[in-house]
């Protein structure tokens, strides 16, 4: 047991932990209006949907990398694309979750700025939620995952308070259920993409866990799942309580949902959220920004993973204050936003697609 | 010891019959055959101290004797022992085979038949003669003879074992560690009556020479982390350690860190059960604390009486402490980013009563924290050092007339006073008095950070906190076990704890190393 929690390395359960924490993040916030713009009383069909359709991505995922063991991100990327594609893979991957890390940090401190401190800088609550990132990742996964692990205990009480709304909801608001048709429901399942981005991170994840023959496979989908259990939950209280009409027009349905009931002792039960909100997206943020950092130190293989996270940490926060307005946070998030359907669609079925056409010559050069 | 090679040097040079015997690299002195060289060397060495006695004193029979001298520290043995055991034995042959005609001196082999001492031990180097003079033990020395005897004959006075004061349960033994390390030894060991038990002698100190033991039990300690602990220990280079937190500081990583990596404790009991769960203990001589190692961030909150009380109780108890903690460290500032920051999360009525007695005290809630927190750090520190008797004057000096004062003059309010009230409260509900130390020290950045940024300051406090927690690590065992890295089979014992039969039907499966326990505390 002296060996097992060695640095650098994860457990299953933490790999299992690490996959909610990230998809549990600032796409929580907007998800029913997002989805309830297509799909109306059905969103939360549509959010099943894309459940079912990312644990089906999970698995290709999963499934493709277990082949791999031993391999790292870029070492497996190589073994698959060729060296030069594998290295521009790589690169834009780093750029891509510096640009994820970025606007996690930006929509964290609008909303800092929005519920918790109207009057601060934004250049200074950007600034400390950038230290604390990098003072999170500079000790490696192991503590990244820890603190995940801790933060999952947190997300229990954060994930009962779907439940303040139902007594003000009304059943009635989430009629006539498939109503929408089929179609509809499919394309509203599209907006709901993007609450489960970060996903994609297991490839960058996967070789560090330490004990491989537990179910991967069967953790990752199961993440899925419970995300999507706590999504969809959300979503239909929420269309429940404000009908599918008014809904479009709350910016933030997840906070806005709170203000609905009023508590005996705590006043703003929004607030409440806001805090056991934050800790999650310090998660994600990080975990995302550690994934750049492990793929920069597997390119440049090397061990002192804190060299990079103390190194991009400016360039992280001059991305985050670079948009002006909330406007232009959204339009970065959506952006970003592309790129994830690169990442966690386009990049993960080719690679799937190309293991399966290598297969033999792989299997063969293994035997060199 | 340098000193000694110093002083043996300069006493080489007056006496040249020294054989000066180089054994490799290290130099050693050996005793010389003649006994008016050998004692006037240790006379030089041990000159300007008093307290060594020389006892001259013949060997054999009237007609043949053999010159002989005694030496011991007056204030280090029993003199007891010195004069029932050594001096009246050797007496009463000297005078008894006085008549006879039998004409030998005494040898070596016949000292060991008359003398009546449990433990004899022969050296021939001055530094071990001096090492064992100044551990207690009386020395003999003879004529024609390069070995001395060494009598163990210590008599240090040693505190009785008494009742902790610091660690005192309501249910549970009473007797606690002492400051002799033989006592606390003999305590452990009358509990666990095993063979596996073992307990390593390291001397540490090269001028105290303090003698350090190192318990285990070695069927179930983790074999990496005892070399660990035995390579560490043998690396330190110090003059002297008085107690353990001497140890602490040279075994531990991350000295900087406001939690310890180690705990002490008085109690044997304690000891006993932290063996049994693989853990090593530490005894220092003249210490009555044990160093335990390695532990969790969960370990501190235990206490030996949550398994002697009935299930339901030691879980509450841990619950109050877990309460106790968050209380001790956050409760100001909660208090602060409400009062400043988001008073709208106070309900009305509450609100109401705050600001009216708020709007006489002219500072800011954070001053009026730092204040009030400060002064009762000030008295803490201050009836700590007291005697008792008036420790607890100060104690009620401080807390009504101060705290009463301090709202008629309008510095603080009331409120103010009772959440300052609790937070010392919750910080002495911790079972080991160091632990709140880290309490108090963690409580101020947060009051800051809370001062600043509100809410958000304390998440930021917390999240930096809960890193900190989940990077660190005790001789490589995560610290913040079993929460994070999450172990499932630890969840019946580590937070809360389960009934102690179950605890011992999951170590059957768990744990190959020790079939009938392994679960307290989370290794």
């Amino acid at each position: 047991m002296y060996q097992k929690y060695s640095d650098g390395e994860i457990t299953a359960i933490q790999s299992f932990v690490i996959l909610i924490s990230i998809m549990i993040g600032t796409g929580v916030l907007t998800l029913a209006r997002v989805v309830a713009e297509v799909s109306r009383q059905d969103a939360w069909i549509s959010v099943i949907l894309n459940g079912i359709f990312i644990a089906f991505m999970m698995m290709i995922i999963v499934y493709m990398i277990s082949h791999f063991p031993k391999h790292n991100f870029v070492q497996y990327t190589s073994c698959l694309l060729g060296k030069p594609l594998a290295y521009i893979v790589a690169f834009s991957y780093v750029i891509y979750a510096l640009l994820v890390t970025a606007t996690v940090v930006r929509i964290l401190s609008e909303m800092v700025i929005t519920w918790l401190l109207t009057n601060t800088p934004l250049w200074i609550i950007n600034l400390i939620i950038v230290i604390t990132i990098v003072y999170m990742v500079k000790n490696g996964v192991t503590a990244l995952a820890r603190y995940n692990e801790v933060i999952i205990f947190m997300l229990i009480p954060f994930s009962l308070l779907v439940l303040v709304g139902l007594p003000e909801a009304s059943i009635i608001n989430l009629r006539p259920v498939g109503g929408t048709g089929i179609s509809t429901i499919i394309k509203g399942a599209i907006p709901s993409f993007f609450s489960y981005a970060g996903y994609e991170v297991l490839l960058v994840y996967y070789p560090y866990i330490s004990d491989k023959q537990k179910p991967i496979m069967r953790n990752s989908v199961a993440a899925v799942l419970l995300v999507t259990l706590f999504y969809t939950a959300t979503v239909a209280a929420q269309i429940a309580l404000y009908g599918p009409q008014e809904i479009q027009h709350v910016l933030y349905p997840s906070i806005t949902y709170l203000t609905a009931v009023e508590f005996p002792v705590i006043e703003r039960m929004e607030i409440f959220f806001t805090i056991f909100w934050v800790f999650t997206v310090f998660g994600t943020a990080g975990i995302q920004y550690l994934a750049g950092c492990i793929l920069l130190q597997n390119i440049f293989t090397t061990e002192k993973i804190h060299l990079f996270a103390y190194g991009l940490a400016p360039i992280i926060f001059l991305i985050t204050m670079l948009p002006q307005n909330t406007r232009e946070v959204v339009d970065l998030g959506d952006k970003v936003g592309r790129a994830n359907v690169f990442f966690g669609l386009v990049f993960p079925l080719a690679i799937f697609i190309l293991y399966f056409i290598r297969k033999e010559s792989l299997k063969h050069e293994r035997n060199h | 010891m340098r000193f000694l090679n110093r002083l043996l040097n300069s006493v080489h040079g007056q006496h040249r019959e020294i054989e000066l015997v180089d054994q490799g690299n290290k130099k050693r002195h050996h005793l010389s055959n003649d006994l008016s060289i050998n004692r006037d060397c240790l006379k030089e060495i041990l000159k300007e101290m008093d307290d060594i006695v020389y006892r001259e004193i013949k060997l054999g029979t009237r007609e043949a004797y053999l010159e002989a001298v005694l030496i011991y520290a007056i204030n280090l043995v029993d003199i007891n022992i010195v004069n029932e055991n050594i001096i009246r034995p050797l007496n009463a042959y000297y005078l008894s085979k006085a008549e006879h005609s039998c004409k030998e001196p005494l040898t070596e082999a016949d000292i060991g038949e008359i003398v009546n001492i449990s433990r004899i031990n022969n050296v021939t180097s001055y530094g071990d003669l001096v090492e064992g003079i100044l551990s207690g033990n009386t020395i003999l020395l003879m004529d024609q003879c390069e070995k001395a005897l060494v009598f163990s004959s210590q008599g240090r006075k040693a505190r009785d074992v008494e009742e902790s004061s610091v660690e005192s349960l309501v249910r549970g033994p009473r007797d606690s560690f002492v400051e002799s390390i033989q006592a606390n030894i003999g305590l452990i060991r009358s509990r666990l009556k095993t063979p596996s038990l073992k307990a390593k002698k390291k001397i540490i100190g090269s001028e105290s020479r303090t003698t350090v033991y190192v318990l285990y039990i070695d069927n179930i300690v983790d074999q990496q982390l005892l070399d660990n602990v035995i390579k560490k220990l043998d690396d330190i280079q110090i003059d002297g350690i008085f107690e353990s937190g001497y140890l602490e500081q040279y075994l531990e990583k991350s000295s900087y860190s406001p939690f310890s990596q180690m705990q002490i404790t008085e109690r044997p009991d304690k000891a006993c059960a932290n063996l049994l769960e693989g853990r090593v203990i530490i005894l220092i001589d003249g210490n009555p604390q044990a160093l335990i190692l390695p532990i969790t961030f969960f370990q501190l909150f235990q206490s030996p009486e949550d398994y002697y009380e009935r299930i339901l109780f030691g879980n509450f108890i841990r619950l109050l402490r877990y309460l106790g903690f968050i209380i001790a460290t956050s409760l100001p500032s909660i208090y602060i980013a409400l009062i400043s920051f988001h008073h709208e999360m106070i309900p009305m009525d509450l609100m109401l009563h705050l600001s009216k007695t708020r709007a006489q005290v002219p500072f800011p809630p954070v001053v009026e924290v730092l204040l009030m927190e400060g002064t009762i750090e000030l008295l803490r520190e201050a009836s700590a050092r007291l005697p008792n008797t008036i420790g607890q004057t100060i104690g009620i000096v401080g807390a009504i007339v101060i705290g009463d004062a301090a709202i008629t003059a309008h510095l603080a309010s009331p409120t103010m006073i009772i959440v300052v009230a609790i937070t010392a409260i919750g910080s002495y509900v911790l079972p080991h008095y160091s632990t709140s130390y880290s309490l108090r020290l963690i409580r101020f950045p947060i009051i800051l950070m809370a001062a600043t940024f509100g809410a958000f300051g304390i998440i930021i406090a917390w999240t930096w906190i809960i890193v900190h927690l989940c990077s660190l690590d005790s001789f490589g065992y995560p610290y913040f076990s079993p929460l994070a890295p999450f172990d499932r089979g630890l969840k019946k014992d580590g937070i809360f704890r389960g009934a102690l039969w179950r605890l011992g039907e999951s170590a059957n499966t768990a744990n190959k190393k020790n079939q009938t326990r392994w679960w307290r505390g989370g290794l």
